[in-house]
């Protein structure tokens, strides 16, 4: 009996020694779905951001960049003894290479600081084209222009939008958006249209716009068609082969509203016309009512996408490049900006006009 | 095709057996809590696996007869996701509702299926802008084992294996860009379509199977006496929407389960 129980004992040892075994086996799995990760010496980091350019972004072709040319050209200067300030800079080189306002590489410290920063300017060289002491003294403030409405306060961080019919002309309708990195309600949108319904022509000064959500930006340029149109399509990387790309073709749809404004309209730009802020040029660009003033914009119409290296070292990269048409149905790259229909320069100088605003009076006029 | 036909042609053996006999249903109530590590590693934004300590909560009901099991649980999860390479962090929140059912083969052994209705990950690394979120909605119907083995009267151990065998899933980040990879491969993708630009809308779900999408679950607990369960358990979910590039989010989770409501009822079958 004794030697019975002993064995039963032993069985049922034995069976959750197995359990365990099974168990533990089980667990093991995870190290093989968890990749190993890369490693953080120089050469390491070096290769994983080379691989990770050649895989990912969106527009070597259109940048003429040859990413086994630029990383075989630079490799003999990595070396393990450098310091990690040195192979910063010779990253850098591939981040200017692609000269895109949307690609960098940065990295922070433990309290979240930005310790090095890589990324092209993109404004270098470009003419300063807006003054908010003119727009305020002679469009847009309180003193000149009480109609004036504004989504948040003029002059102040919450500021949104800035809406109404301009003390020039006041036949004239005048927004200004100065960033779409803001929440903008349809309900507010509905208002803001309504409001300007009756103006015989628009401003849609955008100048020092440098994006945020493109969804918002899309969403007001539906106010300016009451037909579906098609603006380019963008050509998104989709793997990592060098022809892993899709089209999405893009077209604007008319806003649900009563209040479109289908009367001439005139875009102010500059060079700081970026990213979101494309995309409201690209959606509008194709619109017969539609006429761009002021200077060369921004660009930046990849859509961006950002990652750490094994290091930590941040990198932001265009994963897709914007393919826009124009008025006259050409197709048009985005990306380093476009002229607009008019150039017009602003004379710091002179504070009594700003001179892109009174251009975009006169045409409308 | 073979496990359904075993376990259906088990249980209508004990059904045949067990009529005309007094029947007892055991009813349970149960809220549990939780800790251990939590990994992730999604291939397509870091190589590095990022890992941290993780907190959980279940709240559930079952149900156990002579002949079968069954359960249901809603459960959340965070996770701290750190590294030691670099000084990068974020976390993860993880919720769900499951069901189970399992018929009692012998008495040691139940077999049966379980459905993750809604399964849904939230991460985020603030640091990573366009990027920063990442959300995995996904419902998984997997083959379910169970193995339970009283030790004396006072302690049972448990041990079960949940194995994903088809899911609709849908991962809001793309190869590179966050979107769904469906989408951006039909080439439908458009800001004033919600449907392709919400991180959310399920109408670009694809239908995954064991290899592109594998889910595996895991537990070994110990039942003290009828109030109690303390319990070990490993799940891990991997998904790869482009081969090569997987995203892999796992936890192992040490909880306390209580019953708080648990009852015994008897029937008798009538003829």
């Amino acid at each position: 009996m004794m030697s019975y129980s002993k064995g039963l004992i032993r069985v049922k040892g034995i069976k959750i020694i197995g359990l365990l075994i099974l168990f533990l086996s089980i667990y093991s799995c995870e190290k093989v779905f968890i990749k190993p990760k890369s490693g953080t010496s120089n050469t390491e980091i070096f290769e994983e951001y080379t691989q990770l350019v050649a895989e990912k972004y969106g527009m070597l072709e259109f940048k003429k960049v040859d990413m086994t040319h630029l990383s075989d050209s630079l490799r003999p200067f990595v070396t393990e003894e450098m310091t990690t300030d040195s192979l910063f800079g010779v990253l850098n080189v591939i981040v200017q290479r692609l000269k895109d306002g949307h690609s960098a590489l940065f990295t922070k410290d433990l309290n979240g600081e930005s310790t090095n920063f890589s990324g092209y300017d993109f404004i270098s060289g470009y003419p300063i084209s807006l003054h908010g002491g003119i727009l305020v003294d002679n469009y847009v403030g309180a003193t000149v222009a009480p109609e004036m409405n504004s989504l948040g306060t003029i002059g102040e961080t919450d500021l949104r939008m800035i809406y109404g019919l301009l003390p020039q002309d006041n036949e004239i309708a005048y927004i200004r958006i100065p960033s779409f990195n803001v929440s903008i309600s349809t309900e507010e949108l509905e208002t803001v249209f309504q409001s300007l319904n009756s103006a015989k022509g628009m401003i849609v000064d955008i100048r020092g716009n440098t994006g945020g959500d493109p969804i918002l930006a899309t969403n007001i340029a539906a106010y300016f068609t009451d037909q579906e149109v098609y603006i380019g399509y963008e050509n998104f990387k989709i793997g990592p082969g060098e022809d892993d790309f899709s089209k999405s073709p893009a077209n604007l749809k008319p806003a649900s509203s009563d209040y479109r404004f289908l009367k001439p309209v005139a875009v102010l730009t500059d060079r700081f016309v970026y990213s979101a802020a494309t995309t409201f040029c690209y959606s509008v660009n194709p619109l017969d009512n539609v006429t761009f003033i002021g200077q060369r914009t921004g660009g930046g119409s990849g859509s961006v996408a950002a990652g750490y290296l094994a290091n930590g070292w941040i990198w932001n990269l265009s994963v897709s490049e914007f393919v826009g048409v124009d008025d006259d149905g050409s197709e048009q790259h985005l990306d380093n900006g476009f002229e607009p229909d008019i150039n017009v320069l602003l004379d710091t100088l002179d504070k009594t006009q700003d001179e892109i605003i009174e251009r975009a009076i006169l045409e409308l006029q | 095709m073979v496990i359904c036909f075993t376990a259906n042609f088990a249980f209508s053996q004990i059904k045949e057996e067990s009529e005309n006999i007094r029947r007892k249903v055991q009813k349970k109530t149960y809220v549990g809590v939780g800790g251990g590590m939590g990994a992730y590693q999604d291939a397509k934004f870091s190589n590095v696996a990022y890992n941290g300590i993780s907190g959980s909560f279940n709240l559930g009901t079952g149900r156990e007869s002579d002949h079968y099991v069954w359960n249901t649980d809603f459960w959340t999860r965070y996770s701290a996701l750190r590294t030691g390479s670099h000084v990068g962090k974020g976390f993860y929140l993880d919720a769900g509702y499951s069901f189970d059912y399992t018929r009692k083969l012998t008495e040691n052994y139940q077999l049966g299926g379980k459905w993750t209705l809604a399964n849904g990950n939230f991460r985020r690394f603030a640091d990573l802008g366009n990027n920063s979120t990442g959300i995995v909605l996904s419902s998984t119907v997997s083959a379910l084992g169970r193995y339970t083995r009283p030790i004396n009267k006072d302690l049972k151990i448990n041990f079960e294996l949940a194995l994903g065998l088809f899911s609709v899933a849908r991962e809001g980040t793309s190869f590179a860009y966050s979107a769904v990879q469906k989408v951006l491969e039909e080439g439908v993708f458009n800001f004033q379509d919600e449907a392709t630009t919400s991180p959310l809308h399920l109408k670009y779900a694809s239908f995954e199977t064991i290899g592109s999408l594998n889910k595996i679950e895991t537990t070994l607990s110990l039942d003290f006496r009828k109030r109690w369960r303390l319990t070990y358990s490993w799940d891990l979910f991997n998904y790869r929407t482009i081969k090569g590039y997987p995203l892999t989010i796992a936890a192992h989770t040490l909880s306390v389960r209580f019953n708080y409501i648990n009852k015994i009822k008897t029937r008798t079958n009538k003829k």
